[in-house]
C-alpha cells in the first residue's frame, strides 16, 4: 500500500483551500465575503486560492449585483466533493500511520530495547 | 513540525470552518415558528359548531364529513381542507423566501429544497391517499379509517417536513425535536388528547373539544421555534 502523503492532492493540501472546500460543502454555497472571514484570509490571497480551485474544476463562481453591491457566490462541484473527502481520508490515514508508529516505538522501548542498533 | 500534528492541524482547521459555516447557515428556527403559526391558524376550523351535540354519528345525529385527514370529522368543512393546502404550500413558500434572505444577509445558503420537496411531497400524498383516490374510489365517503377523523393529519406532514429538514441541515438537535413532534402529532391522529382534561377533573366546553389535539402541537412548534432562535442568537454572540 503507498504511503497516505504521496495521495493528498497538490491543489486541495493546504489550509486555506481545504478551508474554502470545507465551507461550501456544508452550504449550498457561500459568499467570497464570507470566506475571507471565516477563514481569515486576504482578498487578495483568497482571490487566488478561489481561481485554482475554479480552474481545478472543484468550485464553481457565480459573481452577481445585490442591488449595487457585486458579491461572488462560491458553489462545490462533485469533483470539489470527491476531492475534500478523499482529501480527509487520507489525512486521517496519515495521522493513523503515523500514531500506530509511535506506539510501537514506545512499546520497543519499554520491551528493554531488544531490538539491535546497526 | 511533524506530519501528524500538520495533518491534525489542517484537518482541525478545515473542521472548524465547516462549523462556523453550518452555524451561520442553520435557520431552522424560522420553519418552526411559520409552521407553528400555520398550525394554530386553524383553531377556529377545530371550534366545533354550537349545533353539534355529540361526538359520534348517532349521539347528536349530526352527519360526519369527510375531510381525508385535513379536516376533522366533527364540524369539518371543506373550508378546513382548504385552509390547510393553502397554508401549507404558503408555508413552504415562506420558508425558500427566508432562506434566501437569510443567505444574503449571512452571506452562506443552506439547502431546504430536499427537505422542501419531502414536505411538498408529504401533503400531495396525504391529498392523495386521505381525500381524492377515497373520494374516486367510495362516493359515500366512508371514513377509511381511524387516521383520517381527527382531521390532525397535516401535522404529520409537517413532521415529516421538520426531521427532512433535520437531515438536510444536519442538525442532531432538530432531529431529536422533529421525532418528538411526528410521536406527538401521531398521538393526536389517534387520540382526543381533550379526554385528559377530563381525566385531570378539569372541565371543557364540547365546542372546545378538539383544540387540545390542534394547540398542543401548535405550541410545540412555536417553543421549539422559540428556542432554536434563542440558541442561534447566543451562539452569535
Amino acid at each position: 500500500m503507498s504511503h497516505p502523503t504521496t495521495a493528498l492532492s497538490e491543489l486541495v493540501h493546504q489550509r486555506a483551500r481545504l478551508g474554502i472546500l470545507a465551507v461550501v460543502h456544508e452550504a449550498e454555497r457561500a459568499e467570497f465575503r464570507f470566506l475571507q472571514d471565516t477563514l481569515e484570509l486576504t482578498s487578495g490571497n483568497l482571490s487566488r486560492h478561489v481561481q485554482a480551485l475554479e480552474e481545478g474544476g472543484l468550485i464553481s463562481v457565480e459573481r452577481g449585483f445585490q442591488g449595487r453591491r457585486a458579491r461572488t457566490w462560491v458553489r462545490i462541484t462533485k469533483a470539489g466533493r470527491r476531492a475534500l473527502v478523499e482529501e480527509i481520508a487520507q489525512l486521517k490515514m496519515l495521522i493513523t500511520r503515523v500514531e500506530a508508529a509511535g506506539a510501537e516505538g514506545e512499546a520497543e522501548e519499554a520491551g528493554g530495547g531488544a531490538g539491535t542498533d546497526d | 513540525m511533524s506530519s501528524e500534528s500538520g495533518a491534525q492541524e489542517l484537518l482541525d482547521s478545515a473542521k472548524a470552518a465547516a462549523r462556523t459555516a453550518r452555524r451561520a447557515r442553520q435557520a431552522f428556527w424560522f420553519p418552526l415558528l411559520a409552521f407553528g403559526a400555520v398550525a394554530a391558524g386553524a383553531t377556529p376550523f377545530y371550534i366545533t359548531p354550537a349545533v353539534t351535540s355529540g361526538l359520534y354519528v348517532g349521539s347528536g345525529g349530526d352527519a360526519l364529513y369527510f375531510g381525508g385527514g385535513l379536516a376533522p370529522a366533527v364540524g369539518g368543512s371543506a373550508g378546513t381542507e382548504l385552509y390547510w393546502t393553502l397554508a401549507l404550500a404558503g408555508g413552504y413558500v415562506a420558508v425558500v423566501l427566508f432562506y434566501r434572505l437569510h443567505a444574503r444577509r449571512a452571506g452562506v445558503a443552506g439547502r431546504v429544497r430536499t427537505a422542501l420537496a419531502v414536505g411538498a411531497g408529504a401533503l400531495l400524498l396525504l391529498l392523495l391517499t386521505g381525500n381524492w383516490v377515497p373520494r374516486a374510489v367510495s362516493p359515500d365517503r366512508i371514513l377509511p379509517f381511524d387516521f383520517f377523523i381527527r382531521g390532525m393529519a397535516p401535522l404529520v406532514v409537517i413532521g415529516v417536513g421538520v426531521v427532512a429538514l433535520a437531515w438536510s441541515e444536519r442538525s442532531r438537535g432538530l432531529l431529536a425535536f422533529g421525532l418528538c413532534f411526528l410521536a406527538v402529532a401521531a398521538v393526536v391522529n389517534l387520540y382526543d388528547t381533550g379526554n385528559l382534561v377530563y381525566r385531570a377533573g378539569r372541565t371543557l366546553p364540547y365546542r372546545y373539544y378538539q383544540l387540545p389535539n390542534l394547540l398542543a402541537p401548535a405550541l410545540m412548534l412555536l417553543l421549539g421555534g422559540a428556542g432554536f432562535l434563542l440558541r442561534a442568537r447566543l451562539r452569535r454572540r
